[in-house]
């Protein structure tokens, strides 16, 4: 099958966008951005530093005054206009997401399509921001709540999601009056980099909305800006937990960090084995398993050892007939993970289950590319029998193609299991059951719960959940979670004499 | 060649009903007596495209199993001969031209039902799609018993 054309043609030197300006970084460091199916250098990208961040900071907070003051209609509508602007380039955004992440173009434009849904959510904040009120709480007083903007927040981003993860926070901070910063990954700062441009054409004024390119040391300065009120963060949990939360903390910072997984599927005797056999596909080697929500450790319930093999052979089939390529190609159901450091950390963990005593039932290391690609990147699909909980291949985030499986009693087992386990991301159970079901949602610790669906990722009119070392902070991305972290609730208590 | 991935079952539909629009704009050249008819045909041919592909790239999303989702169309199933030739009479065109109607509504049948239960919207708008070949049939159906 023919590949879609690939949108990026030249190899670009990437700018930051400061006060409604392309600006270039103060720094000389630049990092390659690669494209990790053909190897193929796409842009360099600037590390940038602290000087960058203040640059950022100093024109978010003076375009924050005026545009706090801009009506909630008038924020709203620049949104439509992003809208409209996205819509037009929706498949040029989809497929510099796959050149620069890997993944395959149906998830490209998933994932566009997502990060649209949240704008959409965003134009209606004229209803969404509106505050209550009561009136004669004593006689002829009346008491009411308004919620008010704060100023400048930021977003520090993952690579995984270069599109869409911004669009979980950025929309409702800036409908709601506050002025923002970006911090893409500089592993896929293209996404950002083209959706910044219909930023800019879509005519938000010069500061509202800021990106600043860089690493770690953006990351520090961000933490520590007496300038920004807020924080949201999405990627690891070692970084979320120990670095942003208490630093950001530390710094009288409102923040929310989404962290890592390690998201249990469940099979129940019951379920209908087809549907669900596709489902967990999708779940385990989705996005080549890089995916917060992606499944990790599959349970099969039950002691019938005839349903438990039956179902597993037909696991196996269609994991070892996932087709492996370029996003671009059409067929492709699986692309390379996002760079070849992480296929190292993956393999390294396919080497430590095995040396953990689990069986390798398919070993993703041998695979087979369509086209003719470097395998610097690929990685085949892996499924590793005999798992036991306290396995590292079972307890740790492995962030890659690979399911884990492991046998249990019961349902009550199962539940046991899973809320033992650090994280609290996401699971799913597959049942025909409606009281196995209502049982799972009601016990099980994690903050996204899938009821015969593998990937439970909320719309944009939902908070994004996670519990325990998956997500550290009170309110959640998207929806009326994400207007209340970017708004303050102010009391009013008002006598008219 | 069998196709699995929602991305490709669109590239196809896109396809089949290009080819369609293309047929019915060479049929309105050739027969100008019934121009409107074949014009009209093929506009609707581009409206269906349209529709189908719009329900897919608003109803794409990250949870569904966009990749997994399609039981495997074969694109040889839906295939078409579809130059038009000098020589061939109105009557041998509009036989052609039921054809490719018959070929495209099963192509939509297929891939609403193989991707029933997991992308809806999609399954539904290949079902609508389905449902207006069939009016086009019957305008074409009524030209051939002119035509006879």
């Amino acid at each position: 099958m023919s590949l879609l054309e690939e949108p990026l043609k030249e190899v670009a030197r990437l700018r930051n966008y400061v006060n409604g300006r392309w600006t270039d970084s103060t720094t000389n460091v630049y990092r390659d951005v690669v494209n990790p199916a053909t190897m193929k250098l796409l842009a360099k990208v600037p590390i940038s530093g602290a000087e960058d961040v203040d640059r950022c900071v100093e024109a978010a907070a003076e375009a924050y005054p005026r545009w706090r003051r801009t009506t909630p209609l008038a924020r709203s509508r620049y949104f439509f206009r992003l809208k409209e602007l996205l819509e037009a380039h929706f498949e040029e955004l989809s497929r510099v997401c796959t050149m620069e992440h890997g993944k395959i173009i149906d998830e490209g434009r998933g994932e566009t399509r997502r990060g649209i849904e949240n704008v959409e959510v965003a134009t209606g904040i004229p209803s969404l921001m509106m505050g209550y009120n009561l009136e004669d709480i004593s006689l002829g007083i009346d008491e009411y709540v308004i919620k008010q903007p704060l100023g400048v927040f930021a977003c520090i981003a993952p690579f995984n999601f270069p599109f869409m993860v911004p669009l979980w926070f950025m929309p409702y901070a800036v409908a709601t009056g506050n002025t923002y910063i970006v911090k893409p990954s500089p592993w896929t700062p293209l996404s950002q980099t083209k959706l910044f441009e219909l930023i800019d054409e879509a005519g938000f004024p010069p500061g509202v909305v800021n990106m600043v390119h860089g690493d770690a040391d953006v990351v520090s300065a961000l933490l520590k800006h007496p300038g920004i009120k807020g924080i949201s963060f999405v990627g690891s949990t070692h970084i979320g937990r120990d670095i942003v939360y208490k630093e950001a903390a530390a710094n009288g910072k409102r923040v929310q960090a989404q962290c890592g997984a390690k998201n249990f599927l469940v099979v129940m005797p019951d379920a209908v084995i087809d549907a669900s056999v596709s489902a967990l596909m999708s779940s385990f080697y989705g996005t080549t398993g890089q995916r917060c929500l992606s499944g990790a450790n599959l349970l099969i319930v039950g002691e019938d050892n005839e349903f438990y093999n039956s179902f597993l052979s037909k696991v196996v089939q269609a994991a070892s007939s996932i087709r492996i390529g370029y996003g671009l190609d059409e067929s492709v159901q699986m692309g390379p993970l996002q760079a070849e450091v992480r296929k190292k950390g993956v393999t390294s963990y396919i080497e430590k289950g095995m040396q953990d005593g689990a069986k390798l039932i398919l070993d993703g290391r041998a695979f087979k590319i369509l086209g003719n690609y470097p395998e610097n990147c690929f990685l085949g699909t892996s499924i590793f029998e005999n798992v036991t909980p306290d396995m590292a291949i079972a307890k740790e985030e492995i962030f890659g193609p690979v399911m884990s499986v492991l046998r249990v009693r019961d349902l009550d087992e199962t539940i046991e299991m899973i809320n033992r386990g650090s994280y609290g991301n996401s699971t799913a159970i597959f049942t025909s059951s409606g009281k196995a079901s209502r049982k799972f949602q009601y016990e099980v610790q994690c903050g996204n719960v899938g009821i015969n669906v593998g990937i439970p990722a909320p719309m944009a009119f939902f908070p994004f959940g996670g519990m325990k070392d998956s997500f550290f902070g009170d309110l959640h991305g998207q929806g009326r979670d994400a207007v209340d972290f970017f708004t303050e609730k102010k009391i009013v208590v008002a006598r008219w004499f | 060649m069998t196709f699995h991935t929602a991305s490709a079952i669109m590239s196809l539909y896109g396809r089949l009903e290009d080819q369609a629009v293309e047929f019915f704009e060479a049929l309105a050249g050739k027969y100008l007596e019934h121009n409107c008819q074949f014009v009209d045909l093929a506009a609707e041919h581009r409206k269906e495209r349209e529709m189908v592909l719009r329900a897919y790239r608003e109803g794409i999303t990250d949870t569904a199993e966009v990749g997994f989702s399609f039981e495997g169309l074969d694109e040889s199933q839906y295939a078409i001969e579809l130059k038009l030739k000098k020589d061939r009479s109105l009557t041998d065109d509009l036989r052609k031209a039921l054809e490719v109607e018959e070929k495209t509504t099963r192509f939509c049948l297929d891939a609403s039902r193989s991707s029933r239960g997991l992308l809806s919207d999609i399954s539904q708008a290949f079902e609508r799609s389905a449902r207006r070949k069939n009016d086009n049939k019957r305008v074409l159906e009524r030209l051939l018993e002119e035509a006879q």
